[in-house]
């Protein structure tokens, strides 16, 4: 069967990690690459919720005999082509462990000049940090954006889910960037049949995606947006007019009515939609809004306003409109493809649903979602595809083995695909 | 043809020849631009005539040619343009570019199927937002992820507008591209890219997301209320403190051995918490109904030094704790102010971010060349519609004469 999705052939091995190495082995994975996880052997569960679509083979690179497995598999293509060589290493280590595993990249681009080597870590490899132990926080709180989100007079937030070990550093300024990095350096090789060392650390990686906000952070920059402290800033819930209110069931509406249109409309419906008795004197009027000093009282209004109805109410009066009023959705609100249950005729699963991956490519798109909505698809079992990943690589025959030697794990005795 | 004046390295570039058509926008189209600019790309930004500024500030390594789309000349000049990209970044409403005749359909009959076409929304393109106007912080909202931003029992908070416009937007059609650049060079043909940043910002949280269920079964500390988790605010080891100076570290010493060094270290640092008796052990590390007393422990022990005796103290070690830095204490290759034995080796306001990934052999072009190359801020940031008009029609065949009649009859401005 013709596999449609984009990078359909390319070959991954994965060397098990945390966070940003998964994802990045899964969005590659998500458009179609074959993306093989090496685990340790010995390890028996995974906790890792990244690996659907992947296999999973169980190693010990402290072995030789482990390690010469891994070195084949990671050797130059032969001219059987069927016979599973990587396109693309993703190391997550900390700098140097890869070399001290005898997997000197500069070792395993002269057996392999086409190897695509993706090197992810936290912290910056120049620089003091780098051979120290840190996670996701520690990486944005060096990025100087942690800085910059907060409300004024709090400390800053980490948020857990973007910031914090999902988007900004694992996820985004790491796994994400680390698949783009991936994906041009094999476009790059198409044209010169060459490889190369991807490197990819999430402070680095942060503050790439932040460019414009760090940009606009300088305070000597005319237009500078983002110059003043915490809490104080435009998009930053400084400006009443880009913020979250509390509706009156404990929910939350966003706002982010910037231009003079979308504020206007804005008002015009919120002031019909609220009691007189909660408009101050005098009202709010759409030219008014620039206005910093009446911001105290603009903030108080809204948020008395918000408090007035609940968040499906609010919902409804805004939807339709250029208002740029929507409500502010849990996870478990919001379905596979971003439906939601708050729009007419949709329901969501109790557990909200796994995100379909981005973009959509309309010729070649990545796996469908249906494929994921079990748990045991989207944590595999370490060594769950020994066998079959072996008998691919051409080294079948050894794999009883080095399994009874505890030099490879399997947790199936005959796993298929 | 001749780019603008930029210092090119000397190694080649990864996306050298690859010729990119992005329609002047805010935010996520100019970012995925400049992606593209950035690691070798040809990218011009199409402005509209009759204005002489845009605010847009992600402009370096683009040229700029200004067309009156309106006029059939225009028009035409469009359709010419769109026959010869390789990608073509759209960031209007779906309906605007099919109105000029370079809609995804026409571009790919005028490119003979080659062309990619990227079109970047927020809202997705199903679905009552479908037409409404929005902005990140509404992208985010409807994502699910606005709502794990938040410190527990407040409100979630606008985190600036990286993650809807940058992330899922912007980083999130730039790596469409390059897939569909790859599968152009099995297949030959392009293929529409869309990339809404609902859609984008949920796909980045897949991680989060997927441990919060409960069917995960990874036990407490994942799948609670925001600001009860392990790691958004629930857990005292892995927090900010507030330091003397009003400044904050931050630390995160998960894993056991990383945990024993930090209390060691702690206890060996010669500040004293208010609460003397109290000393943390290893074995006591994830009982929850000690984590209030930690939690007041550590903030009385950290908001005895300085952030920066802190960082000082803790570099070196594995205890996983990091200053908080802000922008203008940052180079531009994230080097922190600790880094470099307290001098201050680039201009008071810190650094703008290179590109990344880095890629050993073809590397992005340095942002600090672009903008140490410029004389003035303005040509570091802005790039001034139709700059580079009449060579971009040079380029596409377009003779002195018709080029001149085009100026002339303002079809194009440059």
């Amino acid at each position: 069967m013709l596999d449609q999705r984009p990078l359909a052939g390319i070959r991954v091995v994965e060397l098990a990690g945390l966070a940003p190495g998964p994802f990045g082995g899964m969005v590659l994975s998500d458009f179609g690459a074959d993306v093989v996880r090496v685990d340790p052997a010995g390890v028996t569960e995974s906790t890792d919720v990244l690996s659907r679509g992947k296999r999973s083979i169980s190693l010990s690179l402290k072995d030789p005999r482990g390690l010469a497995v891994l070195k084949t598999m990671l050797s130059a293509p032969t001219t059987d082509k069927s016979l599973w060589r990587a396109d693309v290493l993703i190391d997550p280590f900390r700098p140097g462990v890869l070399e001290r595993l005898g997997l000197a990249p500069a070792d395993l681009l002269k057996a392999n000049p086409g190897l695509i080597i993706a090197r992810v870590t936290g912290f910056r490899r120049e620089g003091p940090y780098g051979k120290m132990a840190g996670h996701d926080i520690n990486y944005i709180a060096l990025s100087g954006v942690l800085s910059m989100i907060g409300r004024k007079g709090d400390k800053p937030l980490f948020p857990l889910n973007l910031l914090g070990k999902a988007f900004d550093r694992d996820f985004a300024g790491g796994g994400l960037m680390a698949a783009l990095g991936v994906v041009m350096a094999i476009v790059e090789r198409n044209k010169t049949g060459k490889g190369q060392v991807v490197e990819i650390d999430m402070v680095t990686g942060a503050r790439y995606l932040s460019s414009f906000v760090l940009m606009l952070a300088k305070p000597s920059y005319e237009g500078a947006s983002f110059s003043g402290p915490r809490g104080e800033n435009l998009l930053d819930s400084g400006a009443p007019f880009y913020e979250v209110y509390e509706t009156k069931d404990g929910g939350y509406m966003s706002l982010g009515a910037l231009e003079p249109k979308f504020y206007k409309e804005f008002l015009t419906i919120l002031l019909k939609s609220v009691p007189a008795s909660l408009i101050p004197s005098p009202a709010p009027t759409p030219t008014s809004r620039f206005d910093i000093d009446t911001w105290p009282t603009l903030r108080s209004f809204f948020e008395a306003a918000f408090l007035h109805r609940t968040r499906d109410d609010w919902t409804s009066i805004y939807i339709g409109t250029d208002s740029c009023c929507v409500p502010v959705l849990s996870p478990l609100e919001v379905d596979s493809h971003g439906l939601s249950s708050i729009e007419p005729g949709n329901t969501v699963s109790e557990e909200g649903s796994t995100p379909v991956p981005a973009p959509t490519l309309s010729r070649t798109p990545a796996r469908g979602v249906k494929d994921w909505q079990d748990s045991d698809t989207f944590v595999i079992v370490p060594g769950r595809d020994t066998r079959d990943v072996m008998r691919e690589a051409g080294l079948g025959g050894e794999v009883e083995k080095l399994v009874k030697d505890g030099v490879m794990g399997a947790s199936k005795k005959d796993s298929k695909l | 043809m001749f780019k603008s004046s930029v210092l090119h390295a000397a190694k080649r570039l990864p996306l050298t020849g690859v010729k990119v058509l992005e329609f002047g926008g805010l935010a996520p189209g100019p970012y995925a631009g400049m992606i593209l600019a950035d690691f070798g790309a040809d990218v011009v930004r199409v402005d509209r005539t009759g204005i002489s500024y845009n605010r847009d500030q992600l402009t370096r390594n683009k040229r700029s040619i200004a067309i009156n789309a309106k006029s059939d000349g225009g028009k035409e000049v469009l359709q010419r343009l769109a026959a010869s990209s390789d990608v073509i970044i759209d960031p209007f409403r779906p309906g605007v570019l099919e109105r000029l005749g370079v809609g995804p359909k026409d571009c790919e009959r005028l490119s003979e199927g080659k062309a990619i076409f990227a079109r970047l929304t927020g809202y997705r393109s199903q679905g009552p937002y479908s037409k409404m106007a929005g902005h990140d912080l509404n992208y985010l909202a409807l994502s699910g992820v606005l709502a794990t931003i938040r410190p527990p029992g407040l409100p979630p908070i606008p985190p600036n507008n990286y993650m809807g416009d940058y992330a899922g937007g912007g980083l999130m059609c730039a790596l469409g591209v390059m897939m569909a650049l790859f599968e152009r060079s099995v297949s030959g043909l392009g293929q529409l890219v869309e990339a809404d940043m609902v859609t984008g910002a949920r796909y980045i949280g897949t991680g989060p997301f997927l441990r919060a269920r409960p069917d995960a079964n990874l036990g407490p500390g994942w799948a609670e209320p925001a600001g009860q988790n392990v790691l958004d605010g629930g857990c005292p080891f892995y927090a900010l403190y507030p330091c003397a100076d009003g400044q904050f570290v931050s630390i995160a010493p998960l894993e056991e051995k990383f945990y024993a060094e930090f209390i060691e270290l702690l206890a060996k640092s010669g500040v004293t918490a208010d609460d003397p008796g109290f000393a943390p052990s290893k074995a006591a590390q994830h009982d929850r109904q000690e984590w209030p007393a930690l939690r007041a422990h550590y903030a009385s022990i950290f908001k005895q030094k300085t952030r920066d005796e802190w960082a000082t103290y803790f570099l070196h070690t594995d205890a996983c704790v990091a200053p908080v830095l802000e922008p203008h204490e940052i180079g531009p290759d994230g080097e922190g102010l600790l880094e470099v034995d307290g001098q201050r080796a680039w201009s008071e306001h810190g650094g703008i971010p290179e590109p990344a990934p880095s890629l050993a052999r073809t590397p992005a072009l340095r942002a600090s060349d672009w903008y140490q190359s410029k004389a003035t801020p303005a040509e570091q940031y802005f790039l001034t519609p139709g700059a580079h008009t009449k060579e971009i029609l040079q380029a596409a065949g377009y003779s002195e004469g018709q080029i001149a009649e085009m100026l002339a009859a303002k079809v194009v401005q440059g």
